[in-house]
């Protein structure tokens, strides 16, 4: 095995000093917004360590294209996304279960519940953002332990962090079948590694009211696991109070994605990708209300007067699988290029409104929107699933261009690639095929994922 | 842009090919291979080529690059991907092509374009040299024949030996055992380009075709290639009316002058 190189938790050290920074930063966002707006254009371009820093945490920030409404809306995710983190590290000082939860599920049983809940795959994701090679480290750990190169990479940072301690101890582990076997067995590894007991929540792979039915009587099953595991009863009170906060949440959110469709688009996916973030590892929370209705009320301020969230946007950009690694290529694309990705799936926003008036209403419903997650949605079922999204986005959002990820360990991703084509093919419009990964740099850096993308262009004549 | 004058780069596995425009034409073109590092070659390739231009080398305003190794070259102030730069040059040289393979040293690459003249898809072989112009110049050496006499010593009525290997490594082993087997060194040969010509057919499977079907890159200079690609492909193939190996690079030096560089900086990250 690779010799450690990281100290216990350090990667959520470093990462709590940066975004205390930041939520310190955000608490003057006019001031922040002048200086992201004017300082890009003063660093050097030669890129150092230290560069390197300043600009993933601008582009944390939205690189200055982030309006200070919005800025002052992003602190409340950071917020959360910081106290969270500290009640992960504190779980063990205060006695309570962790529970390791897949970044596919959502997890409002597990706010029912008082555990705590950790979402493995957040922690590599916010080290992406904060432009480290962390992730990569996890991953080769993984690898080194044996686990194939082939697996999707997400579980293996799981593993990684796992393996070299930077993650906590877990006393439960939820995952689910969706969105491909790779999931499943990754923590199934993490279950024979740790010793924790595992429960995966069986995805059916139709969208019908007997596939609804199915995987309601899982969460029931679930339900049980985590009573007879925590020793505490179900509080289907508190669930439906998390299921209100969670309905606001979406409804709020759904309404940013849907605001996209307007030319020019008033919706920043930074945001909105920012308010996925914090859905899978905080679900349903306060702030996460509060941030999602702010973001579309500043949103409608800028639709109403027919306003970009930047001006003068010239091309719009479908994204279906856009690399969650590669965040800061979204501000550095609205500058270079004046575009602007307009869909995606991940940010996208469908999920139904849970009718909280009994526990059958409550279970059937959060049923339909756990399957309704991005990647749950388009990569269970048949390929219908995915292409048919990819067409409606394709004709509602009135896009320029399609960008895909071919993330290295999806096999539905791989699989659907000609299926894809036709789809681009039949919409009329160019599509860039990436070979790079979702969460490790080393299939294609920073340069080259830009290389292809501008080249994309020229060669269609976009710029 | 008139006058201007610029210089385009085809940087591919095997050789460095450079290309001077002048008004929207091929001024000059020269071709070498790579020998030692890329960056020493392009320089001395540019320079023939300038000479054969009738320019200074001072004088090229531009320099543009594509091709496998395009960020090896020095002072290019642009790059542009091979389907790019290929499609650009043939439209300088044909009548707009709508199907262009490109068979090179390293890959098999078949670019359909559009009613604009713009690229609607790539299709390329795997990252494999079985298939490649490397895969013919192993063989070529192995049966102790030059590049240029392939087509002579393979050509006519002969069968050609069935090479049953898919990989370029495993496939010199097996060329040389059937050598010292005593097998027709002609038959050997004609097995090898057959197998190079039958791959490259697959990428017409892959994508409706639509004529007029252009051949370019150094495999184009092998004319029983050509021959066996149309017999393994049922299509009519047109020749490159110039050298099959300058398209890209002529179409790198035209996109040179139509694209205006990117303004120097030493500050700002966007």
């Amino acid at each position: 095995m690779q010799v450690q190189t990281l100290t216990d938790r350090e990667v959520w050290s470093f990462q709590r000093g940066r975004l205390k920074l930041l939520i310190a930063i955000l608490r003057f966002p006019r001031l922040a917004y002048a200086m992201l707006s004017g300082a890009g254009h003063f660093m050097p371009e030669l890129e150092t360590a230290a560069n390197s820093a300043v600009r993933h945490s601008f582009s944390m920030l939205g690189g200055g294209l982030v309006a200070p409404d919005d800025l002052a809306a992003m602190r409340y995710v950071y917020q959360e996304y910081l106290d969270h983190m500290d009640g992960v590290v504190e779980a063990g000082k205060n006695g309570k279960k962790v529970v390791w939860a897949e970044f596919n599920l959502s997890n409002e049983l597990l706010r029912v519940f008082d555990v705590t809940a950790y979402i493995p795959e957040s922690l590599s994701i916010m080290a992406h953002h904060m432009g480290t090679d962390v992730p990569v480290k996890m991953i080769e750990e993984a690898e080194a332990a044996g686990i194939p190169a082939e697996y999707c990479s997400a579980g293996k940072t799981a593993i990684g962090a796992y393996l070299l301690k930077q993650a906590p101890e877990p006393d439960l582990l939820i995952s689910s079948s969706h969105p491909c076997d790779s999931v499943v067995s990754s923590y199934q590894v993490l279950s024979e590694l740790s010793g924790a007991p595992l429960f995966a929540v069986d995805t059916p792979y139709w969208d019908d009211e007997q596939s609804f039915e199915y995987y309601a009587q899982n969460l029931s099953r679930l339900i049980g696991f985590l009573e007879k595991h925590t020793g505490q009863e179900m509080d289907w009170d508190r669930l439906a109070r998390v299921c209100r906060t969670m309905n606001e949440t979406n409804r709020w959110l759904s309404e940013y994605t849907e605001m996209a469709r307007a030319v020019p688009s008033p919706m920043n996916l930074t945001c909105l990708l920012l308010g996925w973030q914090l859905s899978i590892c905080a679900t349903a929370t306060e702030r996460g209300a509060v941030y999602a209705k702010k973001i579309v009320q500043n949103a409608k301020k800028r639709l109403k007067a027919g306003r970009g969230f930047f001006d003068n946007q010239k091309i719009r950009v479908i994204w279906f699988d856009i690399p969650l690694a590669f965040h800061f290529i979204e501000p550095w694309l609205n500058k270079t290029f004046g575009a602007v990705t307009v869909a995606d799936f991940m940010g996208c926003v469908k999920l139904c409104q849970i009718d909280t008036s009994d526990r059958e209403t409550m279970l059937r419903d959060l049923a339909k929107a756990h399957l309704s997650i991005a990647m749950a949605r388009q990569c269970r079922g048949p390929a219908e699933y995915f292409t048919g999204e990819l067409a409606r986005l394709a004709e509602d959002f009135s896009g320029d261009c399609f960008i895909f990820t071919r993330h290295q360990g999806c096999k539905t991703g791989w699989g659907m690639g000609k299926l894809v084509r036709d789809v681009c093919e039949r919409a009329g419009k160019p599509a860039l095929f990436l070979a790079t990964d979702s969460f490790d740099k080393r299939c294609a850096d920073e340069a080259q994922v830009k290389k292809e993308i501008t080249e994309f262009f020229r060669e269609n004549g976009l710029a | 842009m008139a006058g201007i004058i610029t210089a385009g780069f085809d940087v591919g596995s095997r050789f460095v090919k450079a290309c001077v425009a002048r008004d929207g034409r091929m001024a000059g073109f020269a071709v070498g291979e790579i020998a030692g590092d890329p960056e020493t070659s392009a320089r001395a390739i540019l320079s023939k080529a300038a000479e054969d231009a009738g320019v200074p080398v001072r004088k090229i305003r531009c320099v543009a690059a594509t091709g496998h190794g395009s960020d090896l070259v020095p002072d290019t102030a642009l790059t542009f991907s091979e389907a790019h730069a290929t499609t650009r040059g043939l439209a300088a040289i044909h009548i707009p092509a709508r199907t262009v393979v490109d068979a090179g040293g390293l890959y098999l690459r078949l670019y359909r374009l559009n009613e604009n003249g713009g690229l609607a898809r790539t299709e390329e072989n795997d990252r494999c040299a079985a298939g490649s112009g490397k895969f013919l110049e192993m063989a070529a050496r192995a049966v102790g024949v030059s590049m240029k006499d392939v087509s002579h010593m393979a050509g006519g009525e002969i069968e050609g030996y069935e090479i049953r290997t898919n990989c370029a490594v495993f496939a010199e082993s097996e060329i040389i055992s059937r050598i010292n087997a005593g097998h027709d060194r002609s038959a050997v040969l004609r097995g090898v380009i057959s197998s190079i010509a039958e791959r490259t057919a697959t990428l017409f499977t892959r994508v409706p075709v639509k004529p007029p079907v252009i051949l370019v890159g150094g495999l184009a200079r092998i004319e029983l290639f050509i021959e066996l690609l149309k017999r393994a492909s049922g299509i009519n193939l047109v020749a490159c009316a110039c050298d099959p190996r300058s398209p890209a690079a002529l179409g790198a030096a035209l996109l040179a002058a139509e694209n205006p560089p990117p303004r120097k900086k030493f500050l700002g990250i966007w």
